[in-house]
């Protein structure tokens, strides 16, 4: 082959070369952009990544009730970590000293400079134009340089040797500063601007943070508060009860009393014809003895006990004598158990719930309003047997009083009271239902109010059926009213059986 | 060195002085690599310098001429691998102001191995423009060549005075640079 051959397939080959050094050249320049790009990524996944570990620093410090000093120390770690610092420092805020402290120093190694430490610890830093004092005043991040004359002491300490400048963070709460966070830069050509923001932006979370757990130690206290006001509450409850009980009892007296006085009565008047039977039989027992002993005179004794017998109509006494007695009896249990239902009425409030027959307290909440009723109205009772249920029966009592009485009081004349129980649909409802003359609609709204009363001065208290409702509601049942004007009232109370 | 200088000197070589000098140079400067270069490897700085001294004795040129005139080839030739549309080229003077901070800046990115010179400026007359070269290779010669390669492409005549030399003890090598940009 000749050399213009040679030469020329050279020339070839060279072309060939250089064409692929250039496609070799830019897959280079693809590869290098593609790098630079996920290397990019990755360094922004980072910074989000340590981002997220303050973040989740000031959420531990919600979550976990952590100290502020804490939370601020892993604030700080991470912080140290993620801008490669070569300080960061802590300064709280001292109340009421109103003084900044300086708390917590982060060195990457184990000897922080002691000048340094001497300068971010001394008065004159922490006042006057200091870097943290201005933070404190203006309430905004303030960044210092080397090279800044505003603050000479550390432009003369550091003198570009140590760091470059600082940026100083406040950390605020209702909208003063608590907290300020001083970063050390070490070298302005290599700090990445963009984590200011990120820093700044979770010292506001950490601020809305500490604002959160201010309002919610206010909300305690508050709750507190409340509960103490409640305890309060219901022990006047507990009394107005009692009160109102009592005044009821004031308004019952009289015809309570007048319940007693009838057997007393004729109880009396039995013991008082029982004594004079007993004189007869004292007469008769001494001749009877003497008519014994003396066989002699029999006749004429004989003739004398009949004269007395006839005289005294002693077969009158001896079939008078038996009912008289159990008249007696029967009148004296009715006191008796009069003078029983009242003491419980009267009783304080029982102080556990118990089982009873509600029932029980309907007949009980009669016989105490038994004269209201007896020359008003006559009581149609229908109750049909209803389950024990655990209630405080002293307090249902109480609102059975106080619907019968205001039964007996909306009947003008002459009327008919119809009590009726029964367990229906898990509840035991009890009916009292007059025929009297009825509440007016306007008024319905109102009868449970406190103080509403339509009686004239003195007669309620304006508590009975307000009082009534809460002790319903209480045991968690319910109390309705219907009413019709010129045709009556019925109440209707639902007690739940679980 | 990057492989490019090596390729595109042999190629400076076979064409101007035909590829039996190109053959001698290389055996006769018994290079590590054999001679057989390519763009994107780096190379030793020692090979270059054995060829330049081989070239120097064969054509009885001084190492600093031949190093010069090698670099006004360069120019162009590396100017082709460069992303103009990211320079501005509208002058002379703003495209070598663009020499250390954007055209090193990217070398370096697409190859982090490479070693290159750094230059800083300064700028006096609109007409002058002072260059300050640093580098272990004290290639000073070479960053000649190249500056006249680029007032040949930008068809800007200049004066270049090498005031002070790295090769004359000093620490840096001061180009000053006159443009006739009339």
């Amino acid at each position: 082959m000749s050399n213009d051959a040679y030469k020329i397939a050279y020339e070839r080959e060279r072309k060939a070369r250089l064409a692929a050094e250039k496609m070799l050249d830019e897959k280079t320049r693809e590869v290098t952009n593609s790098m630079s790009l996920v290397k990019a990524q990755f360094e922004e996944l980072m910074a989000r990544n340590k981002e997220l570990d303050l973040l989740v620093t000031v959420a531990n410090f919600t979550q976990k009730q952590m100290s502020l000093t804490e939370a601020l120390k892993q604030f700080i770690e991470i912080l140290g970590e993620a801008t490669n610092s070569p300080y960061i420092v802590v300064y709280l805020l001292k109340q009421p000293s109103h003084c900044l402290k300086l708390i917590e120093i982060k060195w990457p190694t184990d000897n922080f400079p002691g000048e340094l430490h001497n300068l971010l610890s001394s008065a004159d830093n922490l006042e006057g134009a200091s870097l943290a004092a201005r933070v404190l005043k203006n309430k905004k991040t303030v960044c210092w340089s080397a090279s800044d004359k505003n603050f000479p002491n550390r432009s003369q300490l550091f003198n570009g040797a140590l760091i470059d400048g600082a940026y100083a963070f406040p950390i605020m709460r209702f909208g003063e500063v608590v907290a300020i966070i001083e970063v050390g830069v070490k070298d302005w050509l290599t700090f990445q601007a963009s984590w200011v923001n990120q820093v700044e932006s979770v010292a506001i979370q950490l601020g809305v943070a500490l604002e959160r757990r201010k309002a919610q130690k206010n909300t305690e206290v508050k709750v507190k508060e409340l509960e103490s006001a409640l305890e309060t509450l219901q022990a006047a409850q507990t009394q107005l009860i009692q009160s109102e009980k009592l005044a009821s009892l004031g308004e019952l007296a009289a015809g309570v009393a007048h319940e007693i006085n009838n057997p007393i009565s004729f109880v009396l008047s039995n013991m008082e014809t029982l004594e004079e039977y007993t004189v007869v039989f004292q007469q008769l027992i001494k001749h009877y003895q003497k008519l014994a002993s003396d066989p002699v005179d029999s006749d004429e004794i004989s003739r004398t006990i009949q004269e007395l017998e006839r005289e005294e109509d002693i077969n009158f006494i001896l079939t008078d004598i038996e009912p008289m007695l159990s008249d007696a009896v029967a009148g004296l249990k009715r006191v008796k158990g009069i003078v029983n239902s009242l003491k419980r009425f009267a009783r304080q409030e029982e102080s556990e719930s118990q089982p009873a027959d509600i029932n029980q307290c309907v007949e009980n909440a009669l016989k105490l309003t038994n004269n209201e009723i007896k020359y008003k109205a006559n009581v149609v009772k229908e109750l049909a047997p209803v389950p024990i249920i655990d209630c405080r029966p002293n307090q249902l009592e109480q609102v059975f009083v106080n619907i019968i009485i205001n039964a007996c009081q909306a009947i003008d004349d002459k009327g008919t009271i119809q009590i009726t129980s029964k367990f229906e649909n898990d509840n035991i409802k009890v009916e009292i239902v007059d025929n009297g003359k009825g509440i007016d609609k306007d008024k319905l709204n109102s009868i449970f109010d406190p103080f509403y009363t339509t009686k004239p001065v003195g007669v309620g208290t304006g508590l009975g059926l307000s009082i009534s409702y809460g002790i319903i509601e209480k045991h968690k049942g319910r109390i309705e009213v219907e009413s019709s004007p010129g045709k009556g009232t019925k109440f209707i109370t639902y007690l739940p059986v679980e | 060195m990057q492989g490019v200088i090596y390729t595109i000197l042999a190629d400076m070589v076979i064409d101007n002085y035909g590829m039996e000098l190109w053959n001698e140079v290389i055996s006769e400067a018994s290079l590590d690599s054999g001679g057989a270069f390519t763009a994107g490897v780096q190379y030793s700085d020692s090979e270059l310098i054995g060829i330049v001294n081989q070239l120097s004795q064969k054509l009885s040129v001084p190492v600093k001429d031949l190093i010069k005139v090698y670099g006004e080839y360069l120019f162009p030739q590396l100017l082709k691998q460069l992303p103009l549309n990211d320079l501005d080229m509208s002058s002379m003077r703003s495209f070598l102001l663009q020499v250390d901070s954007v055209i090193h800046k990217e070398v370096k990115r697409i190859h982090p191995d490479a070693y290159l010179p750094t230059f800083d400026y300064e700028q006096n007359e609109s007409d002058c423009l002072t260059m300050l070269y640093r580098s272990k290779r004290k290639l000073c010669a070479l960053s000649e060549g190249l500056l006249i390669g680029a007032s040949n492409y930008f068809s800007t005549p200049i004066n270049i005075n090498h005031s002070k030399c790295m090769h004359k003890g000093d620490d840096h090598c001061r180009l000053e640079i006159h443009m006739d940009v009339s």
